[in-house]
């Protein structure tokens, strides 16, 4: 038993001395891993620039985002609860240079949403879009909570269209049932229906076929919003990035949104 | 530990309500909640995983100050470890009822978690070692050991004397025995410490850490959702041990301590917050100060002291009453489920980095409901456990002829288990992290969170092989 003890001693002195090393060796490698710059893998970077000057806050973006992507509309019920569904909404304006401001998902560079998942229902596509796959989804909704633009929802209860009739849906994108996290996707479905046709008729994909391709984009009266490839540096989405006008929001946050606003000028 | 009646009465049903508020969100969805969308009038996350919060961080906190108790060798107060056993697993499954509850697909969360889960996600951290391998190491930890004392009871008791040697697992009061199971006890212990220390920071990365927050209040709310689990944690393993004096004076002065240490972590928390630059983090703190929640962050305030000063006069005063102790542990348990609903929910109303509306969350008699059934299910878990496991220590039962160990057969197994867990485990999670592969979401091999659970689990029973394989002659 003496023995025993002896060791049982030198064991523990021997593991507080490790463990204070570990946890100073693990402080040093973090700080060095957030000091290292992302890599960059990507072929595409897609990305949409929002010129707040052109904006008429008519919410045609909303109502054709809802209408493309199967968003039900909100009941009276849902509505008294404050449970919209709105991939594209508009950010009330605050005391600063903003005015209500469109504002869909950001589709960060460095995505917390992603991150904080624990099936890797939502994730990071080669192109840069934070997508969802709606049936891994647990409802845990922790990325809700981790997006700091809360661009995110979650179906409280089963979706319900008017008459209850499925046949006006848009058969390119699935409804999500009761209980999964939802969000843009920036119209995936647009962007590879695009993709397809012009690799089937090998031909080149031209910046003008993309610049309107989302349902925002396209139903947008004074085209204030421009999507494209962000890496391509001759593209108007790029063009328009670089702009002095441009800004995003939160950067403090760190995640470096491939959704980028021009500042009013008015 | 003994309830009466009325008591067991009541406390089934509260866990009767409970299901059938279950019931009612199941059916209905979890529209049935208050729980709205942030940005749109109010938190996603609201009672459920407060309730969460709570007895997840108690139960690992007391379990923690068990095994310390354990591997220091702390005789005197060795009831709190035995009672931090019964009392840290109905913890643990109370907060599996409330994630249940909480989640919009648990069934998918039962398989997809095991099958493709990310060890990216602070999530990993809490199903597989707060749910799995802690709840099942103190299910091994809580059997072996009162093995010796189920062992007198299959001999004394005239009810069911099979079921107790069956639990007794032919335990024999040898010197050798006796040895074994206090080398067991120690490493059990010291193998646990550190998992039980991972799942309550992980718990508090969960709740503390966001992005677009400065970094400093992230690790500033790890540290005091850490410190006040650990308050509500020993407030209540001092009200479990309250006839054993020594254990109880050791408790009140440990609960003094941490109740001070907790005002301290959230006066300099709002302190901070209100002097950031961040305008989110100035928003919470004025909601808490002088908003809409500062009932609430005044109440937590007021029970966290007044609860400190009545475990320090306690301690002073060398007299520990059970008036004294419940009052304690009712005036902490509270704070810290206040402290816990104010970091998780005002966050979400008050501290958001855009310009949305702030929002409000009163819980429906659902939430309350199924919360107060989980917690009765919680405590009628602790009084069964707590009467099948005896309340003695080890008494001598069979004081025979020691028989002379096959102690090479013993070492092998419990190597080979130790060896193989470590190996499955280490394989398990580096399948789950994709690593050495392209960085992609999903295992290289599906189930390998199960594989990694395996391991961990595999390592557990060690214990079991090295304790419960019989002596036989060579």
């Amino acid at each position: 038993m003496k023995r025993d003890d002896d060791l049982r001693r030198k064991l523990l002195a021997g593991l507080a001395a490790s463990a204070a090393g570990a946890l100073a060796g693990c402080t040093r490698a973090m700080a060095a891993k957030s000091a290292e710059p992302a890599p960059s893998r990507r072929r595409r970077k897609w990305g949409m620039v929002i010129d707040l000057d052109r904006c008429a806050r008519c919410a045609g973006c909303v109502v054709a985002c809802q209408q493309e992507n199967n968003i039900p509309p909100l009941g009276a019920q849902a509505a008294a609860r404050t449970r919209p569904i709105h991939w594209m909404d508009f950010l009330p304006p605050a005391s600063g240079s903003f005015t209500a401001t469109p504002i869909p998902c950001m589709h960060c560079e460095d995505p917390p949403c992603v991150k904080v998942c624990p099936v890797g229902a939502t994730y990071q596509n080669p192109e840069g879009i934070t997508a969802q796959v709606w049936e891994r989804c647990i409802g845990c909704r922790y990325c809700i909570v981790a997006c700091p633009y809360s661009r995110r929802y979650f179906n409280w209860s089963e979706p319900r269209w008017p008459g209850d009739d499925p046949s006006s849906l848009n058969p390119d994108v699935a409804p999500r049932p009761r209980g999964v996290v939802e969000k843009c996707t920036l119209c995936h479905h647009r962007i590879h229906a695009v993709l397809e046709h012009a690799r089937l008729d090998e031909e080149l994909l031209t910046d003008e076929a993309l610049r309107r391709l989302p349902a925002c984009a396209e139903s947008c009266p004074t085209q204030a919003i421009t999507f494209g490839d962000l890496a391509d540096p001759d593209s108007e989405v790029a063009r328009l990035a670089a702009s002095p006008r441009a800004v995003r929001l939160l950067p403090e946050a760190g995640t470096r949104p491939k959704v980028i606003y021009l500042r009013e000028t008015k | 530990m003994k309830a009466t009646r009325g008591a067991v009465v009541l406390l089934l049903g509260l866990a009767v309500l409970g299901a059938y508020a279950f019931t009612q969100q199941c059916i209905h969805g979890d529209a049935v909640t208050d729980l709205r969308t942030i940005g749109a009038g109010g938190p996603v996350w609201g009672l459920y995983v407060v309730g969460d919060g709570f007895f997840a961080s108690a139960a690992l906190a007391s379990l923690a100050v068990g095994c310390v108790i354990r591997v220091l060798r702390l005789r005197e107060i060795e009831g709190v470890a035995r009672m931090a056993l019964p009392f840290g697993i109905a913890g643990l499954v109370a907060s599996l009822g409330c994630v249940l509850a909480d989640l919009g697909r648990p069934m998918a969360a039962l398989v997809n978690l095991p099958l493709v889960g990310r060890p990216a996600s602070p999530f990993f951290g809490t199903f597989t070692l707060v749910a799995g391998a802690s709840l099942v190491a103190t299910l091994v930890h809580l059997a072996l050991t009162n093995r010796p004392g189920w062992a007198q009871r299959a001999q004394a008791a005239s009810r069911w004397p099979g079921l107790w040697r069956a639990l007794a697992c032919r335990w024999q009061d040898t010197a050798s025995a006796r040895q074994r199971r206090e080398r067991v006890d120690f490493w059990l212990s010291l193998g646990l410490l550190p998992v039980l220390l991972g799942g309550l920071v992980i718990l508090g990365v969960v709740f503390g850490v966001r992005a677009g927050r400065p970094a400093w209040q992230g690790r500033f709310g790890v540290v005091t959702f850490v410190v006040s689990g650990a308050a509500a944690g020993c407030s209540l393993l001092a009200l479990a041990v309250h006839a054993h004096r020594r254990a109880n004076l050791f408790m009140a002065r440990t609960v003094a301590v941490l109740t001070a240490l907790a005002v301290l972590l959230v006066v300099s928390g709002e302190i901070l917050a209100l002097r950031t630059p961040y305008l989110s983090v100035q928003r919470y703190a004025h909601a808490l100060l002088e908003g809409p929640w500062s009932g609430l962050f005044w109440a937590e305030l007021v029970l966290f002291f007044l609860a400190g000063m009545i475990a320090l006069a306690m301690s002073l005063r060398k007299t520990v009453s059970l008036i004294g102790t419940a009052t304690t542990a009712l005036l902490v348990c509270t704070a810290v489920s206040l402290e816990r609903f104010l970091l998780l929910v005002a966050w979400q109303t008050h501290g958001l980095g855009l310009s949305w509306p702030a929002g409000v969350y009163r819980p429906t008699w659902v939430e309350w409901s199924v919360l107060a059934g989980v917690a009765a299910a919680a405590v009628l878990a602790f009084l069964s456990i707590a009467k099948v496991c005896p309340a003695g220590t080890e008494a001598a039962t069979e004081a025979g002829d020691p028989a002379p160990a096959d102690e090479r057969r013993r070492l092998l197994v419990t190597a080979l288990c130790l060896v193989g867990g470590f190996v499955l485990a280490c394989g398990g999670l580096a399948l789950s992290a994709g690593l050495a592969s392209a960085p992609f979401l999903d295992p290289i091999l599906p189930g390998s969170p199960l594989v990694f659970l395996a391991g961990l689990l595999l390592m557990v029973a060690a214990a079991l092989a090295y304790e419960l394989i019989s002596e036989r002659p060579r």
